[in-house]
This record gives C-alpha cells, sequence and structure tokens, in this order.
C-alpha cells in the first residue's frame, strides 16, 4: 500500500489531534475530580477513546478515494471479534504480570479495554483485524522494520510506546508513598495513556520529516 | 595431547570460580564485618560496698560517737550512708527481699488481661484470673505492668537485656542457638559476688549463658519446639520443693510451653488455654507458699509477645508488648510515678536494689519505684529515703557508663554529653535539699526523665559502624565482579582458553600465597590487630591488580568482540537492560523489597513473554493473506504457549507466597488471622501434593525414557529408575503420618515417626553418590546382530559417530542415550533434589518445588529455541546470550518467594530443622543445614543445574527435531544431540566456564546493590527492618550460589571424563 503525501498529512494531522485530545481527557478528569477514579469508577473515559478513534479514522477515510477496503459484515464482525480476543488476552496478561486474581476484576478488565481501545482499535480500522495479531507477535522485532511500510511502522510503535507505558507505570504501585495514583490499574492507565502519546508525537515528527523530505525531492525534480 | 590440554584447562578453569568465590565471599565478610557491627562491650565491672563495710566515722558531725565505725549501731550507719547521696552507687543498701523471678517465655500482655465482660474468650483470653484476683484483693501487694521488650525479640537476646540491662546489639540475633557465655557485667554475677545464691529452673539457655553460676541448676532442652510439657513438667516439679529452701536470694524458673505452643500451633488453640491454666496454677501454689515466708517477692515476666500467629523476632507491638506481674508479701511503695508500661530493661535495677547488689556497669534501665516493698527497718528513716538513695545509685551508674563508653569510643556527640553532664551536676546538687515527700516526687520525674534521653541517646548512635571495612567490601566485590563479567563475557571462548592455557593461574594462586604470607608477616610484627582482615584485605587487592592486568592485556579483543556483538543485539535486549536495572534499583527502596515477591514475578514474566516474542523472527515481510496464515500455523506459537504456560506456573505460585510483617493486606496460604492455627493442612493439600509429586516423577522417567537413557541394566539406571519413586512412597508416608500423630498430644510417637524421613535423607544421598560415581545414563547394546526393535525409544538412538572412518564401519557399536548424555545425569541431580526440597519445605508448600523444576525446565526450552532461531552455525549455540543467564538468576530470585520465604528472620522456616531429626542436636550444623536447604532450595537448584542451560540447545535438537527444519546449516551435527558437546568438550569447558563466571557476577552484583543500599541507608528507620536482613539473606544465597556453580561445574567435569572413558572403551572394541 503506498502512501501518497495527502495521506501523510492527514495521519499527521491526526497525530497531532491524538496529542492534543490525550492530555485534554486527563484535564477534563481532573477538573471533574475523577482523576483517581479511573479505573475505579465509571469515567467513561474509555468511550471518549472510542469515539476520537472513530473520528480520526473517518477523517483518514474521507482523505483516501482509492481505498479498497471494504467493510461487509464479515469484516466487521471479525475486527469486533478481534478486538475482544485483545481484551481477554490483556486481562490474562495483566494478570500473570500480578493483577489481582480473583478480586478487583473491574479495575483489570478497565485496564484491558483501555490497552484494547489505544492499540488494537485503530489496527483494526485503518489496516485489517488479522493485522493485530501479526503486529502484536513483532513488537519485538526490531531488525525487519525496514520492510514494512510507515503505516504498520506507525502501529507498531504506537502499541510499543503503549505496552512500555503501561509496563512502566506499574513501578510506582509497590511504593509506600500512600497515594490515591498508586491504586492498581490507575498508573498503568496513564502510563499507557502517556506511551500513546509519545508514540503519536514520535510519529507526527517522523511523518513531518518525511514530508519535508519528500517536498524537498519534489522541487529538485521539478 | 588435545585431550591432556583439554583436561588440564578444565582444572585451571576449576581453580578461577574457587578463586572468584573465594574474592566474593571475603568481600562479603569484609562488608558485613564492619556493617553489624555494633556495641562495644566495656569490660569494667560496677563494685559496691555492703553496708556493714562501711565505718560509721567521718563526716557525720551530728552524731554523738566519735569511736570507731565497729561500734557504731545498724541504725545510726545506715542514716549516715543515706545521707551520702554522691556515694550512693558505691555503697549499697541491704537487701529488702528474696525474689522468685518466674519467666513465662511469650507471655503477651493481653494473656494476662482479665476481660469480665468476655463471655466467649478465645484459648488466650481470661486464663491467668490468678492476676486478677490479687490485684483486686491486695492492690497494695501486686502491680501489673506492660512489659516493653527491645527488638529483636528472639529467647537469648531478651535474657542478655534482662540480666545485664544493655540494649540488644544486631549481630546477636543470628547467633541465637550458639548460645554463648554472657561476659560482661551483669546481674547474675553481681548476686554471686555479693555472695548471694541463684538458683535456676527451665530453659537450657541459660546454662549456655551462665555456666557454672548458679547454686542449683535444672536446665531442660529448649530447640525441641514441637514440645511443650518437657521443660514446664521439670520446672514445676522442682520449683515447689525449692521454694521451702533458704539459702538463696534469686529464684528463676523459665516456662517454654507457651512459647513452643504458639510456635507449634499459634496461639489461638485449645493447647494454649491449656498452657495458660497450667501456668495460672503455677503462679497461685507459689503465691500460696510466698504467703508462710517472710520477705519475699515474686515476678511473673514474659521475656517477648508473639505475633497472631505465634512466632516472634520482629519488633511489631504485638512481639514486644509482654507483661510483667509482681506480688510481694510485704506492701509495695505507691508513689504512682512508675506508669502502666516498662522497659525490660527496667528490670535489672529494680532487681538489684531489691537484692541489694550493685547495678551492672552497661545498664541503662531505670529503677521500677512503685514495685519496690516499703522498707521496715527503716531506723526512723521514711521510706522515700531509702527509694531516693536507690535511685540515684542507678543515675550515678548509667552516667558512669555514659562518660565511660564515650571516653573508650568517642561516640557521643560532645555538644550533647555537655549538656547532660550540666543536667546531672543541677540535679547532684539539688538532691541534698531535699526533705519532703513532695519535693522527691518532683525530683524523681525529673530523674526518670534524664534516665529516659540517656537512654534515647545511645539508642540514637549505637550502631558504629566499621566504614573503612565496609568501603573495602563494597569496593572489591564490585571490582571483582566488573572485571570477571568483562572477561567472562568480553572475551571469544578461544582467546579465553588459550590464556587460561598460560601460566596466569599459576601465577595468582603464587602471588595470593605471597600476599597472605605478607599479611602474617605483618600482623606478627604487630602492625595490625586483625589478621584475618589484613589477609583478605591483602590477596583481595593483589586479585583484583591481577584481573586488571587480564583486563587491560585483553582490552582490544574485548572491545572488537563487544562492538561486533552490539550490531546483533535487538530490542529484547534493551528491555533486559531495564529489567535488570529494576531489580537491582528495587534493593535499594524499602518498599520494593517489601514487596519484592510481586516485582520479581513481574519481571520473570516479563522476560519470559519478551524471550517468547522474540522467537517469532524473520518472516514479517506483510504480503496480507500470506502471513496470516503463516502466524496461526507458525510452529513457534507452540513457543508463544509453551511461555505462556511458563508464566501461569510462575503466577500460580504465588499461592505458596507467605508474608512479612509489613505486609499487611496479605494473602495467599499463610493467612495472619486469628482464627487459622497452623501446622495443619487438609487433607486435600496433602492430596494434591502427594499426586503433584508423583506426576512429577513420571514425567521426568518418561522424558528419560524417550530419550533412551532408561534402557539396560547398569546400576545407575536401575537406581533412576526406581529411587524417586520409593523417596516419593517415603515422603508422602511421612506426612500421612505426621498428620495422624500431630491430632494426638504425646510427642512420644515422633521418634518412631523420623525413620522415613531418614530413609529419604538416604536415598537422596545414595542418589546422588551413585549419579555423580557412573554419570552415564547410556547403553552400548553388546551385538548389532539383536537390533532390538522391541524397545520403544529405538529409533532415537544415536549412533556414535566419532569419525568418519567409524561411519563407514560395519560393525559400529549402537549406544541408547548418547544424545542426551549430558543432560540426563544432570536431571536426573535435579529430580532428586527437587524431592528433597518438597520433603524439607513441607506438605503444604511441596508443589512449588515441582513448580520450580517444571518452570525451569520450560524456560530452558523456550531459551534454546531462541538460541537455535538466532544461531547460524553450531559454534554459536555454545555462547550463551546475556538474556538466558539472567532469566536462570531471576528465576533463582523468584523462587525464593515462590517457596514460601521471606527475608525476614521471622519467616524463616525452623520447621526443616525437625524433620527426621529428634529436635536435639549436640552441634548445630544438622539443623543449620537443613534450615539453609529449605530456604534457599531455588538457589542450590539453579546452582547445580547452571550447566543445563549451555546443554539444553542440544538435547532440544534430540528431543523436538522439528525445530532445526528451517535450519539446513545445524541439521547435519543436530542429528547428533549432545554428542557436538562432547566432540567439543574444550569449547564446552570453556563456554561453561564463561557462563558459571556470569551468572555468579549476576548474583554478585546484587549482592552488591543490596550491600550498598544498606551502606546508604544506615541511617534509615528500617535498616534493621528490612535492609539488613535483606543482606543477610542475599549473601548466604550468595554463598550457596558460589558452593552449588561449583558443584554444577564439576559434575559436567565428570561426566565428560567418564564419557570420554567409555568412547575409548568402545574405540577399542570396535
Amino acid at each position: 500500500m503506498d502512501i501518497s503525501l495527502e495521506t501523510y498529512k492527514v495521519l499527521k494531522f491526526n497525530n497531532l489531534l491524538t496529542c492534543l485530545y490525550l492530555p485534554a481527557v486527563v484535564y477534563l478528569l481532573n477538573y471533574s475530580g475523577q482523576l483517581y477514579n479511573l479505573g475505579k469508577e465509571r469515567t467513561y473515559v474509555e468511550y471518549i477513546l472510542i469515539a476520537a478513534e472513530f473520528w480520526k479514522f473517518f477523517r483518514f477515510y474521507r482523505s483516501q478515494k482509492n481505498l479498497k477496503r471494504k467493510f461487509t459484515l464479515g469484516n466487521i464482525v471479525k475486527s469486533i471479534l478481534t478486538c475482544g480476543a485483545v481484551v481477554l488476552i490483556f486481562h490474562v496478561g495483566a494478570i500473570l504480570f500480578g493483577a489481582p486474581f480473583l478480586t478487583e476484576q473491574y479495575e483489570t478488565l478497565f485496564f484491558a479495554v483501555l490497552l484494547t481501545v489505544l492499540t488494537a482499535l485503530p489496527v483494526c480500522l485503518y489496516l485489517e483485524s488479522d493485522y493485530v495479531f501479526t503486529l502484536f507477535s513483532s513488537i519485538m522485532l526490531y531488525d525487519e522494520m525496514n520492510q514494512i511500510n510507515p503505516l504498520e511502522e506507525y502501529f507498531l510503535w504506537n502499541i510499543r510506546s503503549c505496552l512500555f507505558g503501561s509496563w512502566l507505570g506499574a513501578v510506582l504501585i509497590p511504593l509506600d508513598w500512600n497515594r490515591p495514583y498508586q491504586e492498581w490499574p490507575i498508573p498503568c492507565c496513564y502510563g499507557a495513556m502517556a506511551g500513546c502519546f509519545v508514540g503519536n508525537a514520535y510519529s507526527f515528527m517522523q511523518y513531518a520529516a518525511y514530508g519535508q523530505n519528500e517536498k524537498r525531492r519534489s522541487k529538485c525534480r521539478a | 595431547m588435545v585431550k591432556w590440554a583439554m583436561g588440564n584447562n578444565s582444572y585451571l578453569y576449576f581453580l578461577f570460580l574457587v578463586w572468584l568465590s573465594y574474592l566474593i565471599g571475603t568481600s562479603v565478610i569484609l562488608f558485613t564485618k564492619g556493617f553489624l557491627l555494633s556495641r562495644t562491650v566495656q569490660r569494667k565491672n560496677s563494685t559496691c560496698l555492703s553496708h556493714s563495710e562501711v565505718p560509721c566515722t567521718e563526716s557525720l558531725g551530728y552524731h554523738s560517737n566519735f569511736n570507731n565505725g565497729e561500734q557504731c549501731s545498724f541504725e545510726d550507719k545506715l542514716r549516715s550512708i543515706l545521707t551520702k547521696y554522691h556515694s550512693a552507687s558505691s555503697i549499697c543498701l541491704p537487701s529488702r527481699t528474696r525474689v522468685v523471678l518466674l519467666i513465662v517465655d511469650a507471655l503477651r500482655y493481653d494473656f494476662t488481661v482479665y476481660d469480665d465482660e468476655n463471655t466467649n474468650p478465645l484459648p488466650f483470653q481470661n486464663k491467668l484470673p490468678i492476676m486478677k484476683n490479687m490485684l483486686k484483693e491486695y492492690p497494695n501487694h501486686s502491680r501489673l505492668y506492660k512489659f516493653i521488650a527491645d527488638p529483636p525479640t528472639t529467647t537469648m537476646q531478651r535474657l542478655k537485656g534482662l540480666t545485664t540491662g544493655s540494649l540488644p546489639t544486631f549481630i546477636d540475633a543470628g547467633s541465637n542457638f550458639a548460645t554463648s557465655e554472657i561476659n560482661e557485667d551483669n546481674l547474675i554475677d553481681q548476686l554471686l559476688r555479693h555472695n548471694h545464691g541463684v538458683v535456676f529452673m527451665g530453659d537450657d539457655t541459660w546454662n549456655g549463658l551462665y555456666p557454672n553460676r548458679f547454686k542449683r541448676n535444672f536446665p531442660y532442652p529448649s530447640f525441641n519446639v514441637w514440645d511443650l510439657d518437657t521443660v514446664d513438667n521439670g520446672v514445676r516439679e522442682n520449683l515447689y520443693p525449692e521454694l521451702g529452701n533458704s539459702d538463696w536470694s534469686l529464684l528463676i524458673g523459665h516456662f517454654l510451653g507457651v512459647d513452643h505452643c504458639g510456635h507449634r500451633y499459634g496461639p489461638n488453640h485449645l493447647e494454649m488455654e491449656r498452657k495458660l491454666g497450667e501456668m495460672n496454677d503455677v503462679i497461685h501454689n507459689v503465691i500460696k507458699k510466698i504467703n508462710q515466708t517472710e520477705n519475699m517477692m515474686l515476678f511473673v515476666i514474659g521475656d517477648h509477645g508473639m505475633t497472631a500467629t505465634g512466632d516472634h523476632g520482629g519488633e511489631s507491638l504485638d512481639e514486644v508488648t509482654s507483661a510483667m506481674f509482681v506480688y510481694s508479701n510485704q506492701p509495695l511503695a505507691n508513689f504512682k510515678i512508675t506508669t502502666d508500661s516498662v522497659k525490660q530493661v527496667d528490670l535489672v535495677p529494680t532487681l538489684c536494689s531489691l537484692l541489694g547488689v550493685p547495678i551492672p556497669f552497661q545498664n541503662l534501665g531505670t529503677l521500677m519505684l512503685d514495685t519496690l516493698p516499703i522498707v521496715t527497718k527503716n531506723a526512723g528513716l521514711s521510706n522515700w529515703q531509702f527509694t531516693l538513695y536507690s535511685l540515684w545509685a542507678n543515675v550515678q551508674q548509667v552516667f558512669d557508663y555514659i562518660k565511660e563508653y564515650a571516653e573508650n569510643e568517642g561516640t557521643f556527640d560532645k555538644e550533647e554529653l555537655k549538656t547532660f553532664q550540666q543536667k546531672f551536676s543541677i540535679m547532684n546538687a539539688k538532691i541534698i535539699s531535699i526533705d519532703t515527700e513532695e519535693k522527691f516526687k518532683a525530683f524523681t520525674e525529673d530523674v526518670v526523665i534524664f534516665l529516659k534521653s540517656l537512654r534515647e541517646l545511645c539508642e540514637a548512635v549505637w550502631i558504629q559502624f566499621d566504614s573503612y571495612s565496609m568501603i573495602r567490601g563494597l569496593l572489591f566485590i564490585f571490582l571483582t565482579s566488573f572485571f570477571v563479567f568483562v572477561i567472562a563475557d568480553g572475551m571469544p571462548s578461544d582467546k579465553l582458553s588459550k590464556v587460561f592455557s598460560s601460566s596466569f593461574i599459576l601465577c595468582s594462586y603464587i602471588i595470593l600465597a605471597i600476599a597472605a604470607l605478607a599479611s602474617v608477616l605483618i600482623y606478627y610484627l604487630e602492625m595490625t590487630d586483625e589478621l584475618l582482615k589484613t589477609v583478605f584485605f591483602f590477596t583481595g587487592f593483589a586479585s583484583q591488580v591481577m584481573l586488571a592486568l587480564l583486563v587491560v592485556q585483553n582490552w582490544d579483543v574485548i572491545t572488537l568482540n563487544w562492538y561486533s556483538r552490539r550490531k546483533a543485539e535487538g530490542l529484547s535486549n534493551l528491555i533486559c537492560r531495564f529489567v535488570l536495572v529494576f531489580n537491582l534499583g528495587g534493593l535499594f527502596s524499602n518498599s520494593y523489597i517489601i514487596e519484592e515477591s510481586f516485582v520479581l514475578l513481574f519481571l520473570l514474566v516479563t522476560v519470559v513473554l519478551i524471550g517468547s516474542l522474540g522467537i517469532t523472527s524473520k518472516k514479517v515481510d506483510i504480503k496480507k493473506k500470506q502471513i496470516v496464515s503463516k502466524f496461526w500455523s507458525w510452529s513457534k506459537l507452540k513457543f508463544i504457549i509453551l511461555a505462556i504456560f511458563v508464566a501461569i506456573f510462575v503466577r500460580g505460585s504465588a499461592y505458596f507466597w507467605k508474608c512479612r510483617q509489613e505486609q499487611q493486606w496479605c494473602f495467599g496460604l499463610h493467612l495472619i488471622g486469628s482464627n487459622i492455627s497452623k501446622a495443619e493442612t487438609t487433607k486435600l493439600q496433602w492430596a494434591v501434593t502427594v499426586i503433584f509429586l508423583g506426576m512429577f516423577v513420571f514425567s521426568t522417567k518418561e522424558w528419560l525414557r524417550n530419550a533412551g537413557n532408561m534402557n539396560g541394566y547398569a546400576l545407575t539406571i536401575i537406581v533412576a529408575k526406581f529411587l524417586p519413586t520409593t523417596i516419593v512412597v517415603c515422603i508422602s508416608g511421612y506426612w500421612a503420618m505426621k498428620r495422624v500423630s500431630s491430632n494426638k498430644k504425646p510427642i512420644n510417637s515422633l521418634n518412631s515417626l523420623n525413620s522415613l524421613p531418614l530413609a529419604v535423607y538416604l536415598l537422596t544421598a545414595i542418589g546422588l553418590f551413585v549419579c555423580i560415581l557412573k554419570p552415564l545414563y547410556a547403553y552400548v547394546l553388546p551385538n548389532q546382530s539383536q537390533e532390538a526393535t522391541s524397545i520403544p525409544s529405538l529409533y532415537k538412538r544415536i549412533k556414535n559417530n566419532i569419525s568418519e572412518r567409524e561411519k563407514r564401519n560395519e560393525d559400529i557399536p549402537i549406544v541408547y542415550g548418547m544424545g542426551t548424555l549430558y543432560s540426563a545425569a544432570f536431571i536426573t541431580i535435579g529430580v532428586y533434589l527437587t524431592l528433597l526440597f518438597a520433603l524439607l519445605l513441607g506438605d503444604a508448600v511441596a508443589p512449588s518445588a515441582v513448580i520450580m523444576f517444571l518452570t525451569a525446565a520450560f524456560i530452558l526450552i523456550v531459551t534454546s529455541v531462541l538460541r537455535i532461531e538466532k544461531a547460524t552455525n553450531i559454534e554459536q549455540l555454545f555462547d550463551v546470550p546475556n538474556i538466558s543467564v539472567l532469566v536462570w538468576i531471576i528465576l533463582s530470585h523468584y523462587f525464593f518467594y515462590g517457596s514460601g520465604h521471606q527475608p525476614t528472620f521471622q519467616n524463616i522456616n525452623w520447621d526443616a530443622a525437625f524433620i527426621g531429626t529428634s529436635g536435639i542436636f549436640s552441634n548445630n550444623f544438622i539443623p543449620a543445614t537443613l534450615v539453609i536447604i529449605n530456604t534457599f532450595c531455588s538457589y542450590i537448584l539453579m546452582g547445580v543445574l547452571l550447566p543445563l542451560v549451555l546443554i539444553t540447545p542440544f538435547t532440544v535438537f534430540v528431543m523436538i527435531p522439528s525445530v532445526c527444519e528451517k535450519k539446513p546449516e545445524l541439521r547435519l551435527d543436530a542429528s547428533r544431540g549432545e554428542v557436538v558437546l562432547f566432540e567439543r568438550d574444550k569449547l564446552m569447558m570453556t563456554s561453561m566456564f564463561a557462563l558459571a563466571c556470569k551468572y555468579i557476577t549476576g548474583h554478585a552484583i546484587r549482592v552488591f546493590a543490596s550491600m550498598l543500599a544498606a551502606t546508604i541507608h544506615c541511617r534509615h528507620l528500617m535498616v534493621w527492618n528490612i535492609f539488613a536482613p535483606k543482606l543477610i539473606f542475599e549473601s548466604i544465597g550468595m554463598f550457596v550460589t558460589l558452593g552449588s556453580v561449583t558443584v554444577g561445574y564439576l559434575i559436567l567435569m565428570r561426566i565428560n571424563s567418564q564419557a570420554e572413558k567409555m568412547i575409548q572403551k568402545l574405540n577399542k572394541m570396535s
């Protein structure tokens, strides 16, 4: 799949949007005094993020004139199932990493859903649901980066930084400061969001640099 | 010729490993000697003249009689003494009373409080009504206080505190069972010096502390924690007759039943009700006896409390708070100055002034004024004057001590000392003007505050670190691990073997010997006063120089090697570095140490999952459908699933975690709840454990059979076939019998019970011995014509093709089990060790030993597959990547927690010392070994099985041939399995050596980190609670690791030489 300069612009803008609305969501949570209720009580953050993803995808879709993807019912069902499977994987994974096994089910589930929304959902939308597992299974591979196209690379980096952020967030939990933000899953959720932010910022800069290069190149050609 | 060089080299590697172990061991010892050093004992004793020796002449201005002292009356003399407060500590008042001191071990304060409204008391509540009755009926004769102990709350430390009045030192906590004689000034010796008789009965710890001091001595063994009655019955037997004698001044009775009941059943058990009831009767009877004699007092004290599970040793409120009950047949003074809680050290000055002996020189306690009986022979003086005199004697003694200590050691702050001196002078001036009881009371309040602040001064500055020794230890361990890691990691193996076949090791050993000799010389020239430290320092320094030389010499090779490898490193290595940093960084945070079980679980799962994700390499050219189908059909998916299984296993072992005191929210097997009495497991647990063990033995045997190692009738093979099953039967029989016998009371059946664990020890020893003696699990088929197609594992047979010439030969002998020659022996040893751990861990935690083994096996397979994936030729497989070593290290650390341990002294599983032993030992070697095996089982297993990390890829070739389907370059070698190792045994030994070095330095760097953490936090609030125990556990773990890695290396050498012999024999045959 070749990507036109036009598409790059849209993607770049989408990245910028993400970098803006993620802090905005955190700010809103803080404003409404729900900052430390994330994952503990209903905060509707997941719905906001899902809506934002769809909105971004809609912008992207509109700009693509010759997109070959078909939105058949089968595809949609498959995507939903894939997302469900990813949620399950994240849930089990969190427990394996030491999350409570029988208690605090809601918290763990919220964490799994949040991670899925930040990582798997965009892949299901932009690429195909089959890519989800391929990308997930190759997050540890670095050498083969040059073989894949920029869109996939963006998602791969997004997944990596997201998972790494939530992994790093767990550092706070064992400390004995007795602060509200140390409770599972709050630091991991914010860590994931921070990771997503960093990933998007990175991609934004990459695309920007790429765009500049392309412009220069086309000028040269001209 | 080549073989000879090889053999020589592998011994040289062994020598280097010994040298490395020595270096790390000495650095740890140097550090701990500086760090755990604490109070310096002052050798001075208090002395005083008894009142009869005092002449009653000089300075008695008002006295009418100016003749010499012999003629003045007792009253006059007393009057003259009592006016001379400045000599209070050097002249003793006459003894006021005789004292019966009953120590009820682990008498927690709430055991003694009687609550009338509690209609449904727990087994430990309302069981001592005698105290309530006495307090109610004779409020002027009896007292009850909270009796606050200084941590650590172990019996020996408490006894030291109770007799010397000094604060405990940390290092004593570790030597609780190696009782050593007290030689600082103490109550017992003071009594002897003043011709008072002391009679003792009870816990034989006293006998170790005070040998040959007692007039009559009735010691009973204390170590058998399961024995609730022997000591108590013995004490009761001797107590009542002894009360009738009048030749003693102090009678000590030490009851252990309550403590042992706590250890065995916890406080919430019917046995506790029985033991406390017995204590109640004893107190009742003693009081009856006392009322029949004159001038006698009873002190009933607990030396420490117990936690909700009945253990002690730490400093939680439950452990520290015990009780003191006082009864006197004379009325007690009632100044209402003593609060309702007193310090344990306060007992010493109180007993001293009651018995008329000087207060021990190092005492820091304060006289308990309200427990002194009113003086009857008062010579017209009022009671408070006597009390004031004793109190001032106490103040003088404490102040003298502090002054002396400051002079000798120079530890206290000069300014602070000056203010104390001023306060003391002011009080000294004030004391003469006291003439009424009101003034006395006001004065005592000042005095009590003064003494308290003096004690706090000591508590704050007590621990005097030897920073010089600590820094040397830190530096040496860091440099050693740094240099050795650089050598082992940086040098390619051909270079490494070249270096070692030179005279390097020989030179180093000669230089070490010279260094040791030099330090001995210096010692004899009296330039240093500690031989051991000097030797350690000199040899350590010389070694660092040698290692540094080696590194500098080969620096170009090392940098080149690192540079070329750096390019090949991927993202997973970065994550591994993160993991290592977190692993080490966690040691600097107290909360991370407390929650380390979680942290290690997190890191281990991270490494396992990342490792398995790293496998799925190469084929990610994105071409839609193709990839997708490829993903699902990937044979590597198997390994992701395998990794998830490993993770599930590891997560599942969280069930066996124990909780620390600090983990309030704790969950898991050993719930800290008052409703659970311990040491009893359910039938279900027993059954699950036995099934686990059975399955484990079956599966390992099945593995070996599939590998073709179980053919033939050689001794090793027969033993390996039948012994593990027998051991499992013995273990489960022992547990079943223990369950049955623990329901009944008598302990006598314990002895007959011991035969089963003894059998397990014996069988394990036989198994290990045979396995090391004849480590080859191979079967040579005598004649090819008999080719036995019926043997199920025939297709696994590996032809012994040492050379091409033999391959063409028709008469080549067929050898079964050649492909897994090395791993079979290690697996068998692992099985024996695991079964031994299972026995020692007990039926509740035993499955964790099996889980440990299985996790290790899975991880070996996963990492080997990873390595096979990455390898481009067979030589590369000999190079163990750092991630595999890291996983192996984290594994050993994690399963310390996974097998139900915590790095705190309270959580040491002392029960292990009783398995197969009667509980009475002539020395501490056997119980200490059993407890160490129990506590550090993961370190032992991972250390001994370390060679498997190197061997497994070749085992995987044989057992899972599909892994090298895509590796045509490896296929030829792969089909021969571990024979490849044998063919390149020189390379194998070199890589094994590098692996062992990396593994040891990985552990050492963690010990270094915990040392550094202890140094940084040496004035931290929690240093004695968290950092110091962590350091001690890490250090012992380090020693265990050093030993077991060396053993593992030796076993590999042994197998190699045996295999060589066998091949030579085969060559002769054909």
